[in-house]
């Protein structure tokens, strides 16, 4: 057993962060998470755990936490600008630091992409301090590549890649479009042929990776987190009907025929292009283990339809996937004379 | 004094690579077979040749006497018992290995993985008929033998490989989509293009069985596949790129397939749901894949010295110009 029992967490109140603080509760620790206070925090009412206003951005208010908390371990899921993650291993360079990346890190294109042989994004110094979505990859690559540098300096720094994480509490509401419509619908428009492959991570496994790598990982490596077995977009609506108790009937629709509506397959949340795999060996090989994708789904599913969650607002709607599911049964009449 | 290795089968496909990585590896090499196909090998010294047909079991014992391997190289094990009965033949030896299959893996996950991935069940009957059904559930049936073999203290492993692909490759698969590429400007992709088959490069799996004979543990099992996949619509790129020309993908989904009489799985090496496999173990043994491009370049060299064009495996070019016709390339 190791010796650490104090944890800070940059970060952490709503959704990756919420279930990693009950990860590190159930393994002993005292928890304080840093957040500026724009959400209620979960955990007001619980022990051994503490919240502490403070912004990420201003480097007292980590120097203050690290004062008040001397942590063995610090999690920091709120890097997204390299210069942040460069200020927390010097803030935090005595402690086990841990910085929460992205499989966004990758250059995509490697089917599955590895730590270590997968190149990761250059990012240019206009880029680093960037707030849009196309510079997302490479911020949090050069973060990678600032913990790299850390590690070398001797702090023991690691980072994590997770691939698209899954789970109760996900406001980001991507997983929840589908879901939305298995229990709602018979019949549910999928992009291209179903086979879409986007990795997923199901948030309490991503929790135990976060704990496992801040006790047992290596300084200055980096660790994809995703399921140990991927499943493709037709067999999570699969998995969710089986979870909800319901049937579902996924209607494939190619490029042309969404194009004919408007609509690009990119436009669906959890659709890829091309394949989004990672490699899970090296996290593994640790002794972490993943929830078997049926288990999450049903459970991530029912915690969906209790809460209300429809998807996000960008996600096509309902009446337009209506519209070219019947413009393509009308099509398919045609094509049977 | 040289290693000796003996490859049962060994002249047409697999066992060809097979057969010149033992050389190039130091190895003396004697092939064994019923000598069906033309030996390759006939004019090389290094090789023997022993006739013989491995489902005869005076056959086999008689090679294993006259050459005394150290490794053997199992090419053309199809049923449990040829296993069963070379794993005792061979029960001194240093290392046999016994060429299994990714088809041995009873359940869709992503990646399938050794020790992980449930196998195909086997059943008496399926164990010595020879329908394409049960391919699978024999090869994992071989699987088992391994591993009750190595219980019994022979240094028996099987390596699983998937599409294998490469020089003389006489099932044609890729042969067909590398001759549409050389031939034609568009070609038809079924589905979206995503469709994942993992497929490992011939002299890949002839260096994973020597690395595995050589190093592997007895009892196991290891995937072989390229380690990095490409996807269907990736991989006519990658012939386009390996060939030096140009091609349009042009991807069609079922409804437009349809029209022309043509659904995704009349398409070689299309499979509906992604099959994919970890090679994690087998690069742990210090194994490594050729790069994809360089694969590709000898795949496509040799195919235009061949006379295979694939077209066994065609849909047919007019039902595909049909699709071609009404669909613009996205």
């Amino acid at each position: 057993m190791t010796s650490y029992d104090t944890a800070l967490f940059v970060g952490g109140t709503r959704f990756i962060g919420r279930h990693t603080v009950e990860a590190f509760l159930d393994a002993g620790y005292d928890v304080t998470t840093v957040t500026r206070g724009e959400h209620a925090d979960p955990f007001a009412d619980r022990e051994r755990v503490t919240n502490r206003t403070g912004d990420r951005t201003v480097r007292g208010d980590l120097k203050a936490a690290r004062d008040a908390v001397e942590p063995d371990v610090v999690v920091d899921f709120v890097g997204l600008h390299p210069g942040e993650v460069r200020e927390a291993t010097d803030v935090f360079a005595d402690a086990r630091y841990v910085f929460v990346s992205s499989g966004s890190a990758y250059v995509p294109g490697d089917v599955p992409m590895r730590e270590g042989v997968t190149d990761l994004h250059p990012c240019e110094p206009d880029q680093e301090d960037a707030d849009d979505a196309e510079t997302y990859g490479p911020r949090k690559a050069e973060c990678d590549r600032a913990v790299f540098a850390a590690a070398q300096r001797g702090v023991e720094a690691m980072a994590v890649r997770p691939m698209l994480v899954q789970g109760p509490h996900d406001y980001t509401e991507r997983f929840g479009h589908w879901v939305n419509r298995v229990a709602e619908h018979d019949e549910v428009l999928v992009p291209g042929d179903g086979g879409s492959l986007l990795h997923r991570v199901y948030v309490k496994d991503l929790a135990r990776a976060l704990l496992l790598v801040a006790e047992e990982g290596e300084p200055g490596e980096a660790y994809n987190a995703a399921d140990r077995s991927a499943y493709s977009l037709d067999r999570s609506l699969e998995l969710i009907a089986d979870g909800l108790d319901t049937d579902v009937t996924p209607v494939h629709a190619s490029e042309r025929e969404l194009a004919a509506h408007g609509v690009e397959p990119g436009a669906f949340p959890l659709y890829t292009p091309s394949p989004m795999l990672v490699s899970t060996g090296k996290l593994a090989s640790l002794g972490w283990e993943s929830t078997p994708p049926a288990e999450y789904v049903a459970e991530t599913a029912r915690a969906h339809v209790d809460a209300g969650v429809t998807g996000p607002e960008e996600a096509p709607d309902r009446g337009t996937e209506e519209a070219v599911i019947a413009a393509l049964r009308g099509e398919s009449d045609e094509g049977d004379e | 004094m040289a290693d000796t290795a003996l490859v049962v089968g060994g002249t047409r496909f697999i066992g060809r690579h097979v057969v010149d990585d033992l050389l190039d590896n130091g190895y003396e090499v004697t092939i064994f077979n019923r000598g069906n196909h033309e030996n390759p090998f006939a004019d090389v010294e290094d090789v023997s040749h022993v006739e013989g047909d491995r489902r005869n079991d005076t056959d086999l014992k008689a090679a294993a006497l006259s050459v005394k391997p150290d490794v053997v190289i199992d090419c053309v094990a199809y049923y449990p018992e040829d296993v069963r009965v070379a794993t005792d033949v061979f029960a001194d030896v240093d290392g046999y290995v016994y060429i299994s299959s990714g088809s041995a893996y009873g359940v869709e996950e992503i990646p399938k993985r050794e020790g992980e991935t449930e196998l195909c069940a086997c059943t008496d009957e399926q164990a010595t008929d020879d329908a394409h059904d049960s391919y699978g559930p024999r090869k994992a049936e071989g699987d088992r033998e391994v591993v009750a073999a190595a219980e019994d203290g022979v240094n028996a492993m099987s390596v699983r490989p998937c599409i294998v692909y490469g020089p003389h490759d006489y099932t044609e698969r890729l042969d067909y989509w590398i001759d549409r590429v050389l031939n034609h400007d568009r070609v038809v992709v079924p589905g979206d293009g995503q469709n994942l088959w993992h497929r490992a490069y011939a002299e890949d799996v002839a260096s994973a069985l020597r690395i595995v004979a050589e190093e592997g543990e007895p009892g196991e099992a290891y995937n072989v596949g390229d380690r990095t996949l490409v996807t269907m619509e990736e991989m006519v790129d990658l012939i386009a790129e390996a060939a030096d020309t140009d091609v349009e993908v042009v991807r069609a989904g079922e409804r437009e397939l349809a029209a022309a009489g043509l659904a995704a799985d009349d398409f070689v090496l299309y499979r509906e749901y992604p099959h994919v496999l970890d090679t994690n173990k087998l690069a742990a043994l210090g194994w490594e894949s050729t790069p994809l491009v360089e694969a590709m370049e000898r795949t496509v060299a040799e195919h235009r010295e061949s006379d295979r064009d694939g077209s066994e495996h065609d849909p047919g070019r007019e039902a595909e110009e049909r699709v071609l016709g009404v669909l613009d390339t996205l």
